[in-house]
């Protein structure tokens, strides 16, 4: 907003009619002051609903203080995520000043995705993101801030690496994760399966920080982004599970599902069971018993109702001033097309969603409030890459239906039996993304 | 570098790599393999039965010519012992329907299929021309899409035929699928889906056995049969919002070929998430409330009926939404959902009259054609029309 060049000073706010109108909430002229209440209350509104059910699923119900909720931020430092934090980090500093009974911990995470060499080092090196960390957490000093480097992926209790590609463990861990990476089929099956990654580090490390919830920074663009990303990926059946607020499946690989669980991720803590989320089951019908493969870590969504570009107006005010701090790669939605092959899905998602942002933003809440109501439906396995669940049924029909025949000429029917006899089970999705 | 070997044959040379998949295959293979797909589907979905009588829907456009090609080949290949014609609609476009519906003529001829063709102006006293003239450019299409899909029905109905098939492609499914995501339709997502639409109780079922065929599938098969076909797009411009989902079904396309397929795959599965009745707009429960109360009702799955026992094991429960029909706009509509959910909630087993999406299926009082109104849409749309011209002519 260039207000210098306007003839006269801007009008004042329609709302606090005492500073000047730089912004626009819908068609109304707002201060920023006034603009950044109207962001923040969007949040807050968020964040009580998760308030309520982390203290449901927790079972506190006493009236006396109860221990504060633990939160943990994904932190990219992307301008959706660190808005996010910053929101958040403003929320608690005025929370602890005035109503310290529904103040809560903050932790953010950052998901360190550099796979160059230097991660290897013993010595935990002067890494960028190490450095950028230490910036943030000098601006949000409330909050604890870490790092988790994507080679936890290798360690990570969740991951389940029978269905994926041999690695060579001969070499440093970098590099493994780098050519697992490289080898797959295509641009959209990197950025896909690099994104499972990220996730299963959050919820390990939710659960590994004995968190009540986890807090991505999705706006409702990126959200829409993300339904349809997933629709194109052929992720249908997951949609709700990612979108939706509320409790996301927990992956646990089939060698571990028998085992006992680590205490802290005992019932009632973190980790709820399926059941009280009142899932149905899409094989039997019934709501899940306990078991492993139906624990779930609660996901919320707070910017959901923010817009991108409400939220990059919001980062951009004097007072907020995160511009600066927000470290954004090139951004996949403007920059000019040189080959359709490096593009993912999620970089064309990202453009047709910036363009239809601008003149029909409204078809973007449309969207998510819309796979908001599809319903989250869990069978008895899980894929054992993304952890959603399996469709075994549905797997077959498919291939049925389409007579599918590959290239060697082989019958669909000789296809379908050997994915049936293999004991490493994929969703169609993650089939798609892995095996091409 | 060495000349390709077709995967198919190991023999001839490779002139195709194929749009869905990438595989390099001789032009007979490729015609092989698309025909073998075809024939795979219409086996596996039960989609004919022997000595049923099957209209094709034919524009003369790519998609109409090569269902009608194909089924032709595989009717007598694989002995379906169906009867099959060819049911064309003359919209009454000058520059666009008259030139399509000479190639659909040859087409008749070409095939050895009988034909039937059959006016908007005989059907509802309107060609596309005057409706144009009328109303403009803009949103003629709507017009031109309700009175075609009636059309089609009657005219199956005037033939005695109960089967009427289409030539939509996976291109126009998924673009279909994303479309109802965007609007934030999902009755109508879950409907769209489905390869057979209308069941028992509509007098007319219908079936697109192209559904997983790749228009640019269907481009070669065309090209490599010389099939004769009319191409030009339809002079009044194509709807606009169809026209954004195109471009971004094409643009994934390109970036992963298979996109288009997995879109297809996604919106089935999704279309079985969609909760039990849900009127358009009127849902105002949350996704939590909506798993609470749970009735069992196989009934109203998409997809129930087609894959018939494959399907059978596979049980998704359903909310019944008791509440929720606030902004139907019409009291009678709204007295016959929740009629139609008592009905359900005592009794599970199917009603006849149950489409998916939850509407309940009516008689249009007009013309008697299916609709979840009082009055069908064509009917709506003619009066509309009508009414205008009285107001002009005034």
């Amino acid at each position: 907003m260039s207000d210098g060049e306007l003839p006269c000073a801007s009008p004042p706010c329609r709302r606090c009619k005492s500073y000047p109108a730089t912004l626009k909430v819908r068609l109304e002229p707002v201060c920023e002051s006034c603009y950044g209440q109207y962001i923040t209350q969007k949040v807050v509104k968020r964040m009580v609903t998760a308030l309520k059910e982390v203290r449901a699923a927790a079972g506190i119900d006493r009236p006396q203080a109860p221990p504060p909720p633990r939160y943990l931020v994904a932190l990219s430092f992307g301008a959706s995520s660190t808005g996010l934090l910053h929101i958040l980090h403003e929320n608690l500093r005025s929370l602890r000043e005035r109503n310290p009974r529904v103040a809560y911990d903050l932790t953010a995470i950052h998901i360190d995705t550099d796979l160059s060499d230097h991660g290897d080092a013993a010595e935990p090196p002067d890494t960028p993101a190490s450095r950028l960390l230490r910036t943030y957490q000098s601006r949000f000093p409330l909050a604890s801030l870490e790092i988790v480097p994507l080679t936890a992926i290798l360690d990570a209790p969740t991951m389940d690496w029978s269905a994926m590609p041999p690695r060579d463990s001969s070499l440093p861990p970098a590099a493994q994760v780098r050519k697992l990476l490289q080898a797959l089929p295509s641009v959209t099956s990197r950025v896909d399966v690099l994104r499972i990654f990220v996730r299963h580090l959050l919820l390990a490390t939710a659960v590994e920080k004995n968190c009540d919830a986890l807090m991505l920074g999705s706006t409702t663009t990126a959200l829409a982004e993300l339904t349809l990303g997933a629709a194109a990926k052929g992720r249908g059946l997951a949609v709700p599970w990612l979108v939706a607020d509320g409790p996301f499946p927990f992956p646990v690989p089939v060698a571990a599902a028998a085992a006992p669980l680590p205490s802290d991720a005992a019932p009632g803590g973190v980790v709820e069971e399926i059941a009280a989320a009142g899932v149905a089951n899409l094989n039997t019908g019934n709501t899940r018993s306990t078991n492993n493969e139906g624990r779930t870590v609660p996901v919320y969504y707070p910017l959901r109702d923010v817009f991108r570009r409400e939220l990059l107006a919001y980062n951009g005010m004097k007072e907020v001033a995160l511009t600066d701090l927000v470290v954004e790669g090139e951004s996949s939605a403007t920059a000019t097309v040189v080959s359709h092959k490096e593009l993912s899905i999620e970089a064309v998602m990202a453009r047709y969603f910036a363009e239809v942002e601008e003149n029909q933003s409204n078809v973007i809440a449309n969207v998510v409030r819309t796979t908001e109501k599809l319903m989250k439906v869990r069978g008895d396995q899980s894929c054992s890459v993304c952890g959603m669940t399996l469709d075994e049924q549905g797997d077959a029909r498919w291939k049925g239906e389409i007579g599918e025949i590959g290239e060697n000429g082989e019958s669909h029917e000789r296809i379908s039996q050997e994915t049936s006899t293999s004991a490493r089970k994929l969703c169609y999705g993650c089939e798609r993304s892995i095996r091409g | 570098m060495a000349p390709s070997i077709c995967a198919g044959c190991k023999s001839a040379r490779a002139v195709i790599k194929r749009p869905k998949n990438h595989h390099k295959l001789c032009k007979a293979c490729f015609i092989a393999v698309f025909e073998d797909e075809v024939h795979h589907t219409i086996v596996s979905s039960r989609l004919f039965t022997r000595g049923e009588r099957v209209a094709i829907g034919a524009s003369g456009g790519k998609d109409s010519t090569v269902l009608a090609s194909v089924l032709k080949t595989l009717n007598a290949r694989h002995d379906y012992g169906v009867e099959l014609t060819l049911l064309s609609i003359d919209e009454g476009i000058k520059g666009y329907r008259d030139d399509s519906l000479e190639t659909v003529k040859r087409n008749a001829a070409q095939y050895d299929l009988p034909l039937t063709v059959l006016g908007y102006d005989r059907l509802y006293g309107w060609t596309m021309d005057q409706v144009v003239d009328a109303i403009g450019k803009k949103g003629n299409c709507t017009y031109c899409g309700v009175f075609r899909r009636q059309a089609l029905d009657r005219g199956a109905k005037m033939l005695g035929i109960k089967h009427l098939v289409t030539g939509h492609n996976a291109d126009d499914m998924a673009e279909t699928i994303l479309m109802n995501l965007l609007r934030g339709d999902l009755p109508r997502l879950s409907r769209s889906t489905r390869i057979v639409t209308g069941d028992d109780s509509s007098e007319v079922k219908r079936s697109k056995p192209l559904k997983y065929s790749y228009e640019k599938e269907i481009v070669l098969y065309a090209h490599y049969k010389k099939l004769d076909y009319f191409s030009t797009e339809c002079v009044y411009s194509p709807e606009a919002f169809r026209g954004t989902a195109r471009t971004l079904i094409k643009n994934l396309e390109r970036v992963r070929p298979s996109a288009i397929l997995d879109v297809v795959r996604s919106g089935e599965d999704m279309g079985r998430l969609v909760p039990g009745i849900a009127p358009t707009g009127s849902c105002a429960c949350s996704s939590t409330d909506a798993l609470e109360e749970e009735v069992e009702n196989s009934g109203c799955g998409p997809k129930t009926g087609l894959a018939g026992g494959r399907l059978a094991g596979l049980e998704i429960r359903h909310k019944e939404h008791t509440t929720g029909n606030g902004n139907t706009m019409e009291a009678d509509l709204t007295a016959r959902i929740s009629d139609h959910q008592g009905t359900k909630e005592n009794s599970i087993s199917k009603t006849a009259t149950t489409v998916s999406g939850g509407q309940k299926l009516g008689r249009c009082q007009s013309c008697g054609y299916m609709s979840s109104q009082t009055f069908c849409q064509a009917c709506l749309l003619v009066e509309s029309l009508n009414r205008n011209k009285r107001g002009t002519q005034i």
